[in-house]
């Protein structure tokens, strides 16, 4: 694994602009091909290999958390169970999801954190870094099967599928570009903002009042249990995509847990609900953070903050991963995986990188291959 | 893992077409509402401003039916991670 540096293709800004990026310099440089990073096949193959098991680790412990009810400890109330284990038990679709890893290229990829309800970065790492491999590095391989699986999955399933999410450029194309794989599965689909949802006294409809049967939400679970609406979710026959079950993954309450199921495992971190002592380099993070908000990373003597929204709360500890600069950046290597298919999950990376060893929403996305 | 096909996108070609619209010539210093919350959250500074449009624009909505129960939380921030 190492960064190498590239130059720019002319006009790259116009070019992924036309694979959908129109957020590539939100005031500052967010899409970064002055650079990328490349893999051996072997690194590629142990990447896969993690994510399809920290994907079996993953689904053990929500059956797990649900057999022990260990609600309480993730910050759940109790209306939100039955949604929870009723989503767990009907198998409704669900898409995708996306690993944080930190790597340094050696020993084993560690587990950061698992975006499984709403995660981003979906179009730069199957589409945009695509076709900046297409055209600049062809004769390569690019760890990236995102697209085509997608395609693959939605065709399992039939009917309508309802897009929305917040009024916000990144989400709007992220759900644009999932409505575009589902209609290339031959689904039909519509999007429309999550604030136009209606209820009409007996379920859930579209802006046109037309009764919603699958909705595919960009949107946070734990942002919907706080809202008006949802005290209808119980009374609701809705599917929604990605199911009510995957909160359980997506709250960093599962660090801790993952580690009492496999402790010392070789893809986890040490992590747990109390403050280890200062002597160690651990990283505190907010239960329910987002964006790498109010997250301190304590070494001996120094400690580093992000600011954020996310400062009240519970949070949890994990160890520090082995941290390493590839040209004085930190990279972290966002493993998608797309639908639940034992060993087979894993589709494919994006890579984002900072100034300092904590992705945040400002981190910039470079492209990678191997070779 | 290499593709042997390319990928078309209608929708997101679509979309980004309707935006370059919606961008009038502005100087490159300037930002969408959006990017300047994202850059006041980041940052930890207050953002008062409210950003509202997109793409998805006006859809003559029906009154008849209780709206707007979700999509309150975040103050019309990035749900995505």
């Amino acid at each position: 694994m190492r960064r190498v540096a590239s130059p720019p293709r002319p006009h790259w800004q116009s070019k992924v602009e036309s694979a959908g990026l129109i957020w590539h310099t939100p005031g500052q440089p967010y899409w970064n091909e002055s650079a990328f990073y490349e893999f051996s096949a072997a690194e590629v193959d142990a990447l896969e290999a993690a994510t399809n098991e920290l994907e079996a680790m993953s689904l053990a412990a929500v059956q797990h958390i649900i057999d022990n009810r260990l609600y309480a400890e993730l910050g759940i109330p109790d209306f939100a169970i039955p949604p929870i284990e009723n989503s767990w038990n009907a198998e409704p679709p669900s898409l995708y999801g996306r690993f944080d890893l930190a790597w340094t290229g050696e020993g084993a990829p560690k587990l950061l954190e698992y975006n499984a309800d709403t995660p981003t970065s979906l179009l730069e790492a199957a589409v945009v870094q695509w076709y900046w491999h297409e055209e600049t590095h062809r004769e390569t391989g690019q760890f990236n099967s995102i697209h085509e699986r997608l395609i693959a999955l939605w065709k399992e399933f039939t009917g309508h599928v309802d897009f929305c999410a917040m009024h916000d450029a990144e989400d709007e194309m992220t759900v644009a570009y999932l409505m575009d794989t589902a209609l290339q599965a031959c689904l039909t689909a519509t999007m429309f903002p999550i604030d136009e949802i209606g209820w009409d006294g007996e379920k859930f409809t579209s802006p046109e009042d037309r009764p919603l049967t699958t909705v595919f939400k960009l949107y946070p679970w734990e942002w919907m249990l706080r809202e008006e609406f949802a005290k209808h979710l119980i009374a609701s026959d809705v599917v929604w995509i990605e199911p009510a079950w995957k909160m359980l993954l997506s709250n960093k309450g599962l660090l801790p847990i993952l580690w009492k199921l496999y402790p010392n495992h070789e893809n986890l971190l040490e992590a747990g609900w109390t403050q280890p002592d200062a002597g160690r380099a651990w990283v505190r993070k907010p239960m329910l953070g987002r964006e790498g908000a109010n997250i301190t990373m304590h070494q001996p003597g120094r400690d580093i903050e992000t600011p954020g929204d996310y400062g009240e709360g519970t949070f949890i500890y994990q160890d520090l991963a082995p941290v390493k600069s590839f040209d004085g950046k930190y990279p972290v290597i966002g493993s998608w995986v797309i639908g639940h298919e034992p060993g087979n999950s894993s589709a494919g990376i994006g890579i984002r990188e900072s100034d300092i060893p904590i992705t945040t929403n400002l981190s910039q996305f470079v492209p990678h291959l191997f070779v | 893992m290499k593709k042997s096909h390319g990928i078309t996108l209608t929708v997101v070609a679509a979309m980004g077409m309707a935006a370059k619209a919606q961008d009038p010539p502005v100087p490159a210093a300037a930002v969408t509402c959006q990017d300047r919350r994202k850059v006041a959250k980041a940052a930890g500074t207050p953002f008062t401003e409210k950003c509202s449009g997109g793409f998805f624009g006006a859809h003559g909505v029906k009154q008849s039916t209780a709206r707007g129960g979700f999509g309150a939380t975040g103050g019309g921030t990035s749900g995505g991670g």
